[in-house]
């Protein structure tokens, strides 16, 4: 009874809410049925446009001081997306010049041939086939990134508002120990969780079942199409006698970027892992930054100026959404500037007066007030209003933010896709003489993240560079495609006296090459067993303790060896940092000005400090694994045993 | 195939794996389906005198004993029933507390055993 009870009012809002507002809005730009997009970018445009009117709309409605409920959502949706129709469709219809010189360029849809056709389907298949596999061991919640980010979208849904994000802590302070008041905190921004409330709302889905795990997933897979259409206009762009026609074209190029992301290379980070380990923000990241790209792309190539209104919209939309996204999607836009600028020196009056007409049109314009607006009268993503930003530029301060080495970024990209990439790079520098757009896309976004990972304090960039490393493999594999299909186009067309025998032995030395580093890449991140029994326990141990405590009571739970711990919080709902936890051992040592009385209540509970920390913070319950840090407190009078089970112990202190 | 058809053929993938994986959690989860767990628990405890217990198992094997121990000594012992999927309530809090500093309850399961205790000062 699941299939109709509980899958099918989640898949209907999953639906409606990511997809049919998206496509409305889209329909009031484009000419769906006469529109220069494929359906590829019909669903990618959808997809992201929804994602912008919820998080926009939403806030618009929370900082106004209505409820979200179903009722005002509806309405929302109902009355918002009208309005916005309506917007949209008249701007579109003002940025739509008569004047020739500006009407926009209209080229073929993306078209498979059956061959290709068969390619397409053998990739799609096997892509989800891997990733299902993968994820039919960690759909399960147990991920700590995803408990902390569905504390607060639970805590949208649950309260009807938006959150304060903000933490209490244990500081000592002139060496006296306490619980400070709530703190803001930056690490979370709200474009992250509000799709996820408005989705619960609706379907009732259970934040501890699988529907955040499959919206990921559904953003992981769409950012793998917004990869291959970005392929597909880049190659389309780069127009060369000297390669052969059926090899060097769109179609090739969205395949073969489809098989370096879809089958190959599928689940390390920034993939499937990503999604799993509920690395939200990193995810719709990875959507986000091609697609925008694509925006301008298309803009620039096109002469359109509704695909710039785009694309700053979902530039504004990921600044509400990831930090670190945005930062590094602002550093590539400027690195692309800089190189196309620079490749056309001679000419640099033309670009920025065709760059300027684009820009001076309806939608743009309207894009670019609504998001002033919105930022100086509505709300500021919350790491600007922490003024948060300082924190990562400057000189890199620790060890792990003084960059990454080519064998890491090696191991962490895939050596072939690396190689084949920077060959790609070296194609694009001296082979193309033409100065395409696609070669300055391509240039900047591959050459400013190999500078931010082996590099940044060049760029004065104070980021961990495995963060910023994660980034670098969207670029290196869409050069690699690149490469791939112009050093066998060229090598057709030339009809060099290279026997065919060879050209094919070398394609597929390499790809079996590619395909053997790619799946064992996979193979290493499939080694996840089932912690369902584990989990399940840690749940049924934090209902207890949800029904026998109250808000005067404090709680500490160990965070090391626990399954699934991040999710206790869920159970409470009494603050972020409700209940307090033991972090990583290393935490303590690296920081020794870290606060210690978390390692010390439940490490050495018996001792003075272990004593004077419970009674200053005042907590009065712990939480524990069975197997690891009973003993401190079996051999204690001044603590009760009051749950047990193989996993997870809890004890009450004896005051 | 026409790129529409293409488009049908990636939800009705995305659908099929969403539904597999949809299921796949709802077992997952399912404190009864393939587990192997069992706990005890105090039913009061913020009353410290109380030492009723409520034994939940998630084991095919309903058999259970239970042990009432003051300080190290055995003062109550008897077997019970709990069945899969059920809390089992034990009323046994003894009508006098025995004056130790430590009463103890054990459950024993197959080769397995929990125990919960509170800790009392002596007068």
């Amino acid at each position: 009874m699941w299939f109709p009870t509980l899958f099918l009012p989640f898949l209907t809002t999953l639906l409606i809410l990511c997809f049919g507002i998206g496509l409305f809005l889209l329909s009031g730009i484009f000419n769906l049925k006469r529109s220069p997009l494929s359906v590829w970018e019909k669903i990618l445009f959808a997809f992201a446009l929804s994602q912008s009117f919820l998080i926009f709309g939403m806030q618009i409605i929370g900082h106004r001081g209505f409820s979200f409920n179903i009722f005002s959502l509806t309405l929302l949706i109902g009355v918002g997306s009208a309005l916005c129709f309506g917007v949209f469709s008249l701007l579109s219809r003002f940025t739509s010049s008569r004047d020739s010189s500006d009407t926009p360029k209209e080229e073929p849809p993306l078209s498979f041939n059956r061959h290709q056709t068969i390619v397409f389907v053998a990739l799609i298949l096997a892509t989800f086939l891997i990733k299902t596999v993968y994820l039919h061991n960690t759909i399960i919640p147990t991920a700590t990134d995803l408990g902390h980010h569905l504390y607060w979208a639970k805590a949208i849904s649950e309260s009807g508002e938006l959150p304060y994000y903000a933490e209490q802590n244990i500081v000592t302070v002139d060496g006296a120990i306490q619980v400070t008041e709530p703190e803001p905190i930056s690490d979370f921004i709200i474009g992250e969780h509000l799709t996820l409330a408005a989705l619960q709302i609706y379907s009732q889905a259970n934040y501890f079942g699988a529907f955040p795990i499959l919206f990921l997933f559904l953003i992981n897979i769409l950012s793998l199409l917004a990869l291959a259409t970005l392929s597909f206009y880049l190659v389309r762009g780069i127009s060369r006698s000297s390669f052969a026609s059926h090899i060097w074209n769109g179609e090739n190029a969205f395949l073969l970027t489809l098989l370096f992301f879809g089958p190959l290379y599928s689940l390390a980070s920034p993939q499937a892992k990503f999604v799993s380990g509920g690395v939200i923000g990193n995810t719709f990241g990875n959507l986000f930054i091609p697609l925008i790209l694509l925006c301008f792309y298309r803009a620039l190539r096109n002469r359109d100026s509704r695909f710039l209104g785009l694309g700053l919209l979902f530039t504004f939309t990921l600044a509400y959404i990831h930090h670190l996204s945005t930062f590094i999607l602002l550093f590539v836009l400027t690195a692309i500037i800089l190189i196309h600028l620079l490749l056309h020196v001679k000419s640099l009056s033309t670009v920025l007066r065709t760059w300027f007409s684009l820009l001076a049109k309806p939608l743009p314009l309207a894009i670019l007030t609504f998001a002033i607006l919105f930022f100086f009268f509505v709300a500021m993503p919350t790491y600007i209003e922490n003024s948060a930003i300082d924190t990562a530029v400057g000189t890199p301060t620790k060890t792990t933010r003084t960059g990454l080495t080519l064998l890491q970024i090696a191991n962490s990209s895939g050596s072939v896709r690396l190689a084949l990439a920077l060959m790609g790079v070296l194609f694009l520098s001296f082979l193309i003489r033409s100065k395409h757009y696609a070669q300055s896309f391509l240039l900047g976004w591959t050459a400013i993240l190999l500078v931010m990972t082996l590099r940044p304090d060049l760029l004065f960039v104070d980021i961990p560079s495995s963060r910023i490393g994660a980034y670098l493999s969207f670029p290196l594999g869409i050069s690699a495609v690149l490469f791939l299909l112009a050093f066998f186009a060229y090598w057709q067309k030339k009809h060099l006296a290279l026997p065919k025998v060879i050209m094919l032995g070398s394609f597929v030395a390499i790809f079996i090459f590619a395909l053997s580093e790619g799946s064992l890449d996979n193979g290493a991140t499939l080694l996840e067993t089932s912690k369902a029994e584990p989990l399940v326990a840690t749940m049924h141990a934090s209902q207890y303790l949800s029904n026998h405590t109250s808000t005067d009571d404090r709680i500490i739970k160990d965070h090391n060896f626990i399954v699934g711990d991040a999710w206790i919080k869920l159970f409470f709902m009494r603050g972020y940092s409700y209940p307090f936890s033991r972090a990583y051992f290393n935490r303590y040592e690296t920081n020794p000005d870290r606060e210690q009385c978390t390692l010390a209540m439940i490490s050495t509970p018996n001792t003075k400090d272990g004593d004077r920390c419970f009674q200053r913070t005042g907590v009065n319950f712990v939480m524990v694994e069975s197997s690891r840090d009973t003993a401190q407190f079996n051999s204690s009078k001044k603590f009760s045993k009051i749950y047990a089970s193989r996993y997870v112990t809890i004890y009450q202190k004896n005051y | 195939m026409s790129n529409r058809l293409l488009l049908i053929l990636f939800f009705v993938l995305f659908i099929t794996s969403s539904a597999f994986l949809f299921e796949r959690s709802l077992n997952e989860l399912d404190q009864e389906a393939n587990k192997n767990w069992w706990t005890i628990s105090f039913i009061r405890p913020d009353r410290v005198k109380n030492i009723d217990i409520v034994v939940s198992n998630y084991t095919e094997d309903t058999h259970f004993k239970y042990q009432i121990l003051a300080g190290d000594t055995v003062i109550e012992e008897q077997g019970f029933e709990a069945p899969l999927g059920e809390n089992r309530i034990l009323l046994i809090t003894p009508e006098k507390t025995p004056e130790v500093e430590r009463v103890t309850v054990r459950v024993i399961h197959k080769d397995q055993q929990q125990e919960l205790f509170r800790n009392y000062k002596l007068k």
